[in-house]
């Protein structure tokens, strides 16, 4: 019987080597949130939506490219070379966002606190965003306002909505966001001043409603436009967010143009800006080195990119007449006056020789060394380099090529409220000259501005204005130039020829660029630029011999995706595709 | 649970009051009557501690006896069991041989005892020079033998010099020797490893090979030893036929390694467009605990036993889906005394292939006529340039290399090199020819009583052949197995292992991306950042494993046929890890220094450890009753494994010198994970044979997961294999050339829960946001997971038909199986739904893939005697697998559809290239789908399989493919092997071929890609390597490659000619002289000086030889991109034995 010992040996070690525990199997995540103990508190709410912030766009300003306002060192725009394949998946990933969106707005009513009225006016905020991006692109849009669990039918059964029906959603969005979104002078906490604010949703109402507005008047009658469209509605509702914003909420344009992208306060400062409505801020330290791309571009600055002359001869003279009128116009034939006696917004939007160009950290200063070499050599496309947004004094070290300051993306200022209100009175044919006064002519008596006001009634009339294929009226013409000039490169204008159905703008086009004269060609010694009969920089005369390729037939939207046709045949397609 | 383990231990107590302990004694007591042999030798050797050798077939065969036997001796003792027997018996030492009685002599002739007339002496040795103990030498025709001693030496004494001397000795074949040949006769004998009675380890025990009715191979450690490699991956492939090893990107890293599967046996995971199809990992253990191969020292194993059906796996369950691996180290049971061995191995290793690049002046003119083809304004290389290049290629010793750009700030050359003027070749540059590598290895081993111990020690050092990242690798594997037997019914082991790594990873080299025309070297010092050589000499990235495993077990055998045994497994694991981002740069002509200074430098560390523990109970029972056999096991088992990890991250360094976190001074950043997974099962086995001819075994296993809901948490797989040996049947013909012909059938159930851990938990992650609230990027919550419902056990039945056959006395030994297996409610990707879902479809139990296979093992062995003998194993194996339903009622193209082949690749064919402008615009077909402009001469005419004049992808449906079909597979198919070898006195030679008959790859058409040359873009992409340059031009009209265009990744053009087509589909087949080794073993009369009873010297090659149609680079790796190449490796050894 002594093995009796051996035995209780083994009986013990059997015990504990299994320690017999009912529970055994049960393994819940020890480092992540379960749902279900969630949507409790107004901080489960910002937590959340905090994650919805990241799409809002990023460091890269590409400066108009793709459009006639810019050009980039390669013919990149497939749409505007009407070569968008027909497999292109022009809603990307939307859908997950939306549906990240859609989630809290199903569950954030649990959340009775009026603390959360403010992040649930950016879910709805977001949510018009992302709607906005498909409607810009494939126009009628499957609107899900719910997250769905995979085998639902609502995935088959949801169709496309017209396009007027998804802009007004949009809209019903955006106004759910206005009441629930506390005022940007309300977001008084460091932690809160670069949250969406009430400003910012008014802002983006007006973009959004202007947009829908005047794509259904040009488009209207063709298979773009929207049945029995009342585009009166978009404007009037485009003019009052406007007018609000002008009337209720203290803006002011800075008196400096150039520097209102080019702050770069430390992050846990606010923007020192009377005009900046929602702008986003980048800060190298908290980014630590992965985040560093921002110095990066800035360093390859303007990354290949140059401003077409279309757009520089857009400018007015200082004596408030284009340049087609104007007597003291000097020619452009060269860099180095081509600035004299015109608008000032152009000097501060391109570089001309012998301008300041780089500082180092040491104190040393580059000026401006040539129209067609880039900081790292490269060809600079056009010969017009772009100016706004570039901060040249921020080099740490001299031979970095790692930049660290911080900087800005803004994403609604003051100017295009302005912008948005004059056009939107002007399509409705209500603006008169105390409309000019409150929008128009504060962005020209803006102090480093200083142009002559726009007087209604006696405006010159142009023989340059642009051939949109229809002739606006010559109030609606000045309109849209201040609106070219004053958000150049800010990414308005691919946007603003779709709505205005300004096809012609780019069909057979091959935009040029700065005069290259002799005098030029001896300085580089390149002779074999591609260039038109006039002299006159034009990159790509060899590779589009017959201009852009953009079919006023289809180009308009891009295709509606066609795997989505495959699995729901219900769906329709888009003009064209 | 509990009601298990109560009557488990109501029979431990039952087993423990029936036994008895005894001490060795010379005397023996055995009452008994009518018992066997076999349980007459146990009882004999547990009482008088003698060891019984002898043939199985001959004692099973042998009539029971009755014993009546007090304190007899061990003569006596076998006298009385061999009285009425047909067998009769030496004694040598402690061991008792068995033999055949001899005939009578035919009683006509007188015998007259004679006293003897001559005395014969000798020494019988294996192949290897051992001696052998208790080799049976008797005169052929007489009862008159004796056995050698342990020594190997015998003497036996003759009447005269008539007649011959047989030597028999199990596990190795017979030998007759001529009387006549002298007094002195020695002998080597040469093993026969395929004898009846060879051993398969098999789930939680052993089998006789004969026995085995799953489909089971096994190797002997020997195979794979003293190869100059860093893993068992590299040692082990080709060596099974249906285990299988593919190369990675980085498997020709320092300790890098392949994946590993079983038969091909696969699961869908994550993605093709959202679905992938991936290979599932076999449940790999070592001396019973999960290890990972990586771990294991490649020169420590015993054996390795691969268990390919479920049949033969069901019994490990829960893990043990795609196959198992069992691996038996090396340990000191079968060793009397004290055996200590060393080996040493030195090799020295470089690229498998150097990959060839074009000089810098046919790079340059191909990139420009590129640019020219793309319309470009200015080339890429002026002519000034080129005229540089060709100043430089004539007198590199005196013509600059580079230039200072204009302003004299930087150098003249863009991002990849164009614009400088050297002739550099990269591979050559970047990669070395002579990494070392070192290998030690100590074992010592042996039994003393009741004690048997193993320790083993071994160390393996690797540099890379990276010149520049300064790599490497180690391991220390540390293994102790003790084992006692202090009492007849209770045995104890403890293993322990430790398994230590390090290695130093590489930076990715941009390899073969760079144009020739960047040179090497600085001329003011150091590199150019473009090579990203300064980035790589800044970077150091350690990752240091530590792994302690504890294994003690305790088993009791109250009777002879009963044993419980509670194993506990306690693996602890620790890793961590290190990136350290120095500053790198590059001096300017102006002797600035661009780079990243202290503020991009960062230092990140992090830590995981892991503990996994498992207990499990077995208790087995087998009887022999008759002829039948009966055995029974049953077991339980837990494992609960737990991870906790920890990393930080902190940036500006104070110092490159010391980087860490503490050291650095920017923003630093901590997280944490956590995890853990837990499974519980029970299982049994029964096993029931008929005279080893009708063989049977069925298992089932009950398994709980912790990564299923409550619900769907358990499962039940139950197998069943029969085995059928017709060489046992009295009808059987062929008896004297064939000693076994088994038939196998199997079927089995085995269950996978190999999923992330909570899939049905909707849990929502948290992490730092992009975006800046405050003064700080701001915290986040992410939505909830789709949440997976009633996911469960997906399941693998497979069904198994093979044969076993011993021919020619055994020399010959062929096995061969057949085998469908069903992944039934496959987890995979659920199904594809509308882009308005948002998320990503939640994993479900989706559909069914069958994969049919065989496999062929045919092996020869033989000794014509004179010292010489020599083998050839050789395998081939083949499957393939197909999706039998999955839900995808429309049967798109972007996931897995029914009836769809895994790894085909879908593409177009092609007509060539065009030839003129006429054709283009003759040919009237519109392939507007790959480029909407103008087609030219050079480019790709895409075949219009369906005619319409127009090349669609239709509507990318299995069945509406428009012209795009099946184009190849990627599944490598044939997978052969051929293990050869020879041995003469003491020289030895073996090699090992490894190749795959059948396999095609896409090179994909991205612009990175090397595979495209020129026409790859602009960028990193452009390279030309030798044969890159026979591009289509008006002067080369037969050309390989299509008209290059140097365009940017967006452009519209880049992709035009390199849409998926039979034309540039590449063949990756490959045969390979995977290993050779020559050894010579030094004569004994020279090892005895030092004392060592065997010493040997060889030289051991790795992929010395390759033949491939693939090209430019490694089949085996198959990267077109950024890869590190596997090595060609000559390496020298010596193995001794004392």
């Amino acid at each position: 019987m002594k093995n009796l010992r051996y035995l209780a040996l083994v009986l013990i070690m059997t015990g504990l080597a299994f320690g017999c525990n009912k529970n055994f199997l049960d393994r819940v995540p020890q480092d992540q949130i379960s749902e279900p103990a969630y949507w409790k508190t107004p901080n489960d709410l910002q937590l959340y939506v905090n994650n919805l912030y990241g799409r809002l766009g990023n460091y890269t300003y590409t400066m108009d490219e793709g459009s006639d306002n810019a050009l980039s060192s390669t013919y990149r725009s497939s749409r505007m070379l009407g070569q968008v394949l027909t497999t292109t998946d022009a809603i990307g990933d939307e859908y997950t966002y939306i549906r990240q969106v859609n989630i809290m707005i199903t569950n954030m009513d649990k959340v009775t606190d009026l603390d959360g009225n403010q992040y649930k006016g950016e879910a709805y905020y977001f949510r018009a965003f992302h709607y906005f991006n498909i409607l810009k692109d494939v126009g009628a849009a499957q609107i899900i306002t719910e997250p769905l669990n995979a085998d639902d039918k609502k995935l088959y059964s949801t169709l496309r909505s017209p396009r007027d029906s998804v802009a007004d959603f949009i809209l019903s969005d955006l106004d759910k966001a206005i009441s629930l979104l506390k005022t940007k002078s309300e977001l008084t906490k460091t932690s809160e001043y670069q949250r969406i604010s009430k400003d910012a949703a008014l802002a983006f109402k007006s973009r959004v409603a202007l947009y829908e507005g005047s794509w259904e008047k040009y488009h209207n009658g063709t298979p773009f436009g929207a049945a029995n469209a009342d585009y009166d509605k978009f404007f009037t509702s485009a003019a009052d967010a406007a007018k609000n914003l002008i009337d209720n909420f203290g803006y002011r344009l800075d008196d400096d143009y150039g520097s209102v992208f080019t702050h770069h306060e430390l992050s846990g400062t606010p923007i020192v800006s009377k005009e900046i409505i929602f702008a986003r801020q980048f800060d190298h330290v908290k980014y630590n080195a992965t985040w560093a791309t921002s110095g990066e571009q800035m360093n390859t600055w303007p990354n290949g990119i140059g401003l077409t002359r279309s757009a520089i001869r857009s400018y007015l003279c200082t004596d408030g007449l284009p340049i087609s009128l104007s007597p003291s116009y000097v020619s452009d034939t060269s860099l180095n006056t081509i600035t004299q006696n015109r608008d000032p917004r152009l000097a501060m939007t391109i570089f001309t020789p012998g301008e300041l160009w780089r500082v180092s950290g040491t104190g040393d200063s580059t000026m401006f060394p040539d129209a067609f070499i880039g900081p790292n050599g490269g060809p600079l496309t056009t010969g017009y380099v772009a100016r706004k947004f570039f901060i040249n004094d921020a080099f740490e070290t001299a031979g970095q090529n790692r930049l660290t300051w911080d900087h800005i993306t803004v994403y609604f200022r003051y100017a295009e409220v302005l912008l948005n209100y004059a056009e939107a009175k002007a399509e409705l044919g209500q603006f008169n000259q105390s409309d000019a006064d409150i929008s128009i002519n504060q962005l020209r008596s803006r102090a480093s501005v200083h142009m002559p006001p726009l007087t209604v009634g006696s405006i010159a009339l142009d023989p340059d204005w642009p051939d949109w294929g229809y002739s606006p009226e010559p109030l609606l013409q000045e309109i849209r130039r201040e609106r070219r000039i004053e958000l150049i490169g800010e990414e308005f204008r691919f946007d603003d020829l779709m709505r205005w159905a300004a096809a012609r703008l780019i069909t057979g086009q091959n935009y040029r660029g700065a005069y290259y004269g002799s005098v030029m060609q001896q300085i580089h010694g390149q002779a074999d630029k591609p260039r038109d009969e006039d002299n006159y920089l034009q990159p790509f005369k060899d590779f589009l011999s017959d201009g852009y390729q953009f079919d006023s037939t289809r180009d308009y939207l891009l295709p509606f995706p066609i795997d989505e046709i495959t699995i729901n045949p219900n769906l329709t397609q888009n003009p064209g595709w | 649970m509990l009601l298990i383990m109560r009557l488990t231990a109501i029979f431990l107590l039952v087993g423990c009051m029936t036994a008895s302990a005894t001490a060795y004694s010379q005397k023996i007591t055995l009452k008994a009557r009518n018992i066997s042999l076999e349980r007459v030798f146990r009882e004999f050797k547990r009482q008088s501690g003698y060891s019984f050798v002898y043939r199985d077939n001959w004692i099973r065969e042998a009539a029971r006896v009755d014993l009546n036997l007090e304190n007899a001796s061990i003569t006596n003792a076998l006298d009385a069991c061999f009285r009425d027997q047909p067998l009769t018996y030496a004694i040598v030492d402690k061991t008792v041989v068995i033999t055949l009685k001899q005939p009578p002599v035919p009683s006509g002739k007188i015998d007259i005892p004679s006293l003897p007339q001559i005395v014969v002496r000798g020494t019988v040795k294996d192949q290897n020079g051992h001696p052998l103990a208790g080799v049976t030498i008797s005169l052929k025709g007489t009862q008159t033998a004796t056995a050698t001693d342990e020594k190997g030496n015998y003497t036996i004494s003759l009447p005269d010099n008539r007649g011959s001397l047989v030597y028999s000795y199990i596990g190795y074949d017979k030998m007759e020797k001529s009387v006549a040949a002298g007094s002195e006769i020695n002998v080597v004998l040469s093993s026969n490893i395929s004898t009846l009675n060879e051993l398969v380890t098999v789930g939680y025990g052993v089998q006789k090979k004969v026995d085995v009715t799953g489909a089971v191979s096994q190797i002997s450690g020997e195979e794979i030893a003293n190869r100059p490699v860093s893993n068992l991956e590299q040692a082990l492939q080709g060596a099974i036929p249906g285990l299988n090893f593919l190369a990675s990107n980085n498997t020709g890293e320092p300790g890098g390694s392949y994946s590993v599967n079983i038969r091909g046996l696969a699961s869908l995971s994550n993605s093709k467009g959202n679905a992938s199809y991936s290979t599932g990992q076999p449940y790999i253990l070592v001396d019973g605990v999960p290890m990972d191969l990586n771990d294991v020292d490649p020169n420590n194993i015993a054996s390795i036993s691969v268990l390919k059906d479920a049949a033969s796996s069901a019994i490990y369950g829960a893990r043990a889906a795609y196959g198992v691996i069992l691996i038996t180290t090396k340990n000191g049971k079968n060793t009397a005394g004290l055996k200590v061995s060393y080996s040493y191995n030195y090799a020295m290793a470089q690229p498998t292939k150097f990959i060839p690049s074009v000089d810098a002046l046919t790079y340059a003119l191909a990139i420009d006529s590129a640019a020219a083809n793309a319309g470009a304004s200015t080339m890429p290389y002026t002519s000034d340039v080129i005229e540089r290049i060709k100043q430089y290629m004539k007198d590199p010793e005196h013509a600059p290399s580079v230039y200072p750009n204009a302003s004299g700030t930087g150098w003249d050359f863009d991002a990849v090199g164009y614009g400088a003027n050297a002739n550099t070749d990269w591979y050559d540059a970047l990669f070395r020819k002579n990494a070392i590598r070192q290998t030690h290895n100590i074992n010592i081993s042996g039994s003393d009583g009741n004690t048997s111990y193993a320790l083993s020690a071994g160390l393996f050092h690797e540099d890379g052949v990276s010149r520049f990242s300064n790599d490497e690798y180690s391991r220390k594997t540390l293994n102790g197995q003790i084992n006692v037997h202090p009492l007849t019914w209770l045995k104890a082991a403890l293993i322990t292992k430790y398994v230590g790594t390090h290695s130093r990873n590489p930076n990715v080299l941009i390899v073969n991306r760079l144009a020739p025309t960047l040179p090497l070297h600085n001329p003011l010092g150091g590199y150019f950042l473009n090579s990203n050589i300064p980035q790589t000499m800044a970077q150091t990235a350690t990752s240091d494993a530590a792994k302690w495993i504890l294994s003690p077990s305790i088993s009791i055998k109250p009777t002879r046929n009963w044993v419980t045994t509670v194993q506990y497994n306690y693996t602890y694991t620790n890793s961590t890890g290190a990136i350290a981002n120095g500053t790198s740069y590059e001096i300017e002509p102006d002797s600035t220094r661009k780079g990243t200074n202290q503020n991009g430098t960062n230092y990140s560390s992090s830590m995981i450890r892991t503990i996994y523990q498992s207990p499990t109970l077995t208790s087995s029972y087998h009887r022999q009753v008759g002829s039948h056999y009966f055995g029974a096991l049953i077991g339980f088992q837990e494992e609960l494994e737990t991870v906790f990890g920890l990393n930080g991250k902190n940036t500006y360094l104070l110092t490159d010198n010391v980087p860490s976190i503490s050291t650095a001074v920017g923003v630093a950043s901590v997280d944490d994970s956590k995890s853990h997974w837990a499974t519980q099962s029970v299982f049994g086995r029964l096993n029931y044979n008929y005279k080893d001819k009708y063989l049977l075994e069925a298992n089932v296993r009950r398994d709980g997961s912790s990564r299923f809901a409550k619900g769907s948490r358990w499962g039940t797989f139950p197998s069943l294999s029969l085995g059928y040996n017709i060489a046992k049947e009295a009808f059987f013909p062929f008896k004297d050339k064939i000693s076994m012909m088994k038939f196998r059938f199997s079927w089995g159930s085995i269950g996978n829960q190999n999923v992330a851990n909570y899939l049905y938990a909707p849990v929502m992650s948290t992490g730092q946001t992009t975006y800046l609230l405050g003064s700080e990027r701001s915290y986040g919550v992410n939505a909830p997971s789709e949440t997976t419902i009633g996911l469960t056990w997906e399941k693998v039945n497979t069904k198994d038909l093979g044969l076993d056959m011993y021919v020619f006395n055994n020399k010959l030994s062929i096995t061969a199986d057949w085998y469908q297996s069903d992944n039934t409610a496959l987890i995979g990707p659920g199904v594809v739904v509308p882009e308005i879902y948002g998320g990503t479809v939640p994993k479900a139990n989706n559909g069914t893939l069958r994969t049919t296979g065989w496999e062929v093992q045919i092996n020869w062995r033989q000794s014509p005697g004179r010292g010489f003998s020599y083998f050839a194993n050789f395998n081939l194996s083949d499957y393939k697998s197909v999706v039998t339903s999955y839900n995808n009622p429309l049967k798109l193209l972007s996931t897995f559809y029914e009836g769809e082949t895994i790894g085909e690749i879908w593409g177009y064919k092609t007509d060539g290239l065009f030839q003129s402008v006429d054709e283009v615009d003759k040919r009237g077909i519109d392939q507007t789908l790959f480029y909407k402009g103008a087609w030219a001469p050079g480019d790709l005419k895409y075949r219009d399989l369906d005619g319409d004049g127009v090349i669609t992808q239709g509507q990318k449906k299995a069945d509406d493919h428009g012209d795009m079909t099946v184009i190849g597979n990627n599944t490598p198919r044939y997978h052969f092997g051929l293990y050869a070898g020879a041995s003469y006195k003491g020289f030895d030679l073996s090699f090992r071929i490894q190749g795959v008959a059948k396999w095609d790859q896409w090179p994909g058409a991205g612009g990175q890609s090397s595979f495209w040359g020129p026409t790859a873009g602009p960028g990193l992409g452009a390279v030309v390597l030798k044969g890159q340059q026979d591009f289509w031009r008006y002067d080369n009209k037969d050309a390989f490659w299509p008209r290059p265009y140097r365009v940017a990744n967006s452009n519209p053009r880049i992709n035009m000619n390199k849409g998926t087509s039979d034309r540039y589909l590449q063949n990756r087949a490959y045969m390979r002289l995977k290993a050779l080794q020559i050894g010579y073993s030094l004569p004994a009369s020279l090892t005895q000086k030092i004392q060592a009873s065997q010493l040997r010297l060889y030289f051991s090659g790795d992929n010395l030889i390759t033949r491939t149609k693939y090209m430019f680079f490694d089949p085996e790796v198959g990267g077109y991109d950024n890869h590190y190449p596997l090595q060609k490796v000559y390496s020298f050894g010596l193995n001794v034995t004392f």
